[in-house]
Parts: C-alpha cells; sequence; structure tokens
C-alpha cells in the first residue's frame, strides 16, 4: 500500500475528482482496497447519529444586544457620568479674580476722615 | 440578510451545523448555544449568496467553534454523543471513533467532521477553514489514515 494510492482512495470515497490512471493502480492495491473500506465504515460511524434536534434549535432566538453595543452603551454612560459629576464639583478657580470682570468683594474697610484722620499739609 | 432570510438559512442549515459543533466542540450544550450564534451572525451581515452559501455558514460555525475551544477548558469525551447512535456493531464503531477523533489535532478534526457530517466538498472546505482544495485533501487524507492506525 502506498500513500499515493490510499490519497486517490480518500479523494473518490469524497466524490473529488481523481486521475483515472491512479485510481485504477489504487484499486489493484489490496491493502489500499481495505483502507477503501474502512474510509467508508468511518463515514457511516460519524453518520451513525440519529438524535433529533434539540428542542432549543426549533427556531431561531431573537438576538440580544452584542456585547460591542454593550461597550458603547457603557462608554458613553461613563461619559455621561464625568459631565454630570463636572457640572457638581464645586470649581474654586471660576472665583479667580483674574478670570473675573469683576472686582472681589472686600474684606476689610477702612475709611478715612479728612481733618479727623488727616490734615491737609500734613 | 434579513429576519426572514436568517429564518430560512437556519431552518436549511440548522442540523448539519448542530451536529458538527456537537462532536467539534465536544459539548451538547455549548453546541446549541453556538448554532444559534452561528445563525444569528447572518443577520445584518453584507452576504448574497453565491453559490458558497453552505461554505459561509459553516465557516462561521467553525470560527465560533475555535473561539469556545480557546476559551473554555476542554471536558473529556463524554458517552452523550454516542446515546444517539444506530445499532449496536455501529455504535460500538461509533463511540470507538469519536475517542479517536479525540486525539486528533483540531485542524485535522475539523475538516473530518466539516466532510463526514457537514458533507461539505473539498472546495467548501476549504473556503471554511481558509485552506485550499490540495490542503482540504491531505488533511483528510492525514486524518484518515490516523484514525484507521487507531480503529484497526
Amino acid at each position: 500500500m502506498t500513500i499515493i494510492h490510499t490519497e486517490v482512495l480518500s479523494a473518490f470515497v469524497d466524490g473529488e475528482p481523481v486521475d483515472p490512471a491512479q485510481l485504477a493502480a489504487a484499486l489493484h492495491d489490496p491493502d489500499a482496497r481495505a483502507a477503501l473500506i474502512d474510509f467508508v465504515r468511518f463515514r457511516d460511524a460519524a453518520r451513525a447519529d440519529t438524535e433529533a434536534l434539540p428542542a432549543s434549535l426549533e427556531r431561531l432566538r431573537q438576538p440580544t444586544p452584542q456585547r460591542r453595543v454593550l461597550r458603547w452603551v457603557a462608554a458613553a454612560a461613563v461619559l455621561v457620568l464625568m459631565f454630570v459629576a463636572g457640572l457638581l464639583t464645586p470649581q474654586p478657580w471660576r472665583q479667580n479674580p483674574a478670570s473675573s470682570d469683576t472686582p472681589p468683594q472686600p474684606t476689610r474697610i477702612e475709611r478715612f476722615e479728612p481733618g479727623v484722620d488727616w490734615h491737609p499739609g500734613d | 440578510m434579513n429576519r426572514e432570510q436568517v429564518d430560512q438559512l437556519f431552518v436549511r442549515h440548522r442540523d448539519p451545523v448542530f451536529r458538527f459543533l456537537r462532536r467539534f466542540v465536544r459539548d451538547r450544550g455549548a453546541a446549541e448555544d453556538l448554532t444559534q450564534e452561528t445563525f444569528l451572525r447572518a443577520l445584518g451581515a453584507s452576504y448574497t449568496a453565491n453559490g458558497q452559501e453552505r461554505a459561509w455558514v459553516f465557516q462561521v460555525a467553525r470560527n465560533l467553534a475555535r473561539d469556545h475551544l480557546r476559551a473554555h477548558a476542554r471536558a473529556p469525551l463524554t458517552a452523550e454523543l454516542n446515546e444517539h447512535a444506530g445499532s449496536s456493531s455501529d455504535a460500538s464503531l461509533a463511540l470507538e471513533l469519536d475517542s479517536a477523533l479525540a486525539t486528533l489535532a483540531d485542524d485535522d478534526r475539523e475538516v473530518f467532521l466539516l466532510k463526514e457530517i457537514g458533507g461539505l466538498a473539498y472546495s467548501e472546505i476549504a473556503v471554511a477553514c481558509g485552506l485550499t482544495p490540495d490542503a482540504v485533501r491531505s488533511r483528510l487524507h492525514r486524518a484518515r489514515l490516523a484514525l484507521r492506525k487507531q480503529l484497526t
């Protein structure tokens, strides 16, 4: 038996095109013929499955959201949360005098009365 | 593909796809889920039938099965696979065949199952597995010789 013979018979049993001369040579080889019988037996054994289809496969189920979609939804949710948290967080830099159009409120007021606290010519 | 087209695809191919997946992943529950997932992947897909419909379906099934096997530790082969075999001699050989198949490399086992369970032609298996038809021929032959070595 040669490997070429069994390969030709393997393709032949599958209904694939084979070279007629190679097929004739393979069929003259008793060992290759025995291999051919085994190939057919393997096929029968592989298909010896009479189990009915499971009930879960009677119909195609409705699609569930894909993981990719769920990931996008999760990412969008995180962005929204970050935005909301940013709005609610105190923002002291907004009261920075350098960035404001109005002057800051005084923390202490000193008043000077002319003639009392100071005199012209002093 | 719209829902109606996918439903028709499901009815045409669910049986061989399930049986292929069950033997390939060796887990009935997973095979049921993967069969559903195979066809749900077709929803919204831009695939249009061009004579390779069966190869396309099995390509999806095969890729899902590969992902499943990578993600899950492989369970030992269980007798459930052959509870429903035919006659007693067939059942015995079917059991032995499953045991022998479990020892094959995934590459060889999937090609064998796509041929024997799926009934795909070499050109279809080539599409499903990303191989050339010659490579399919060679792998199938190698798988059969390996099985023969164990079973005879």
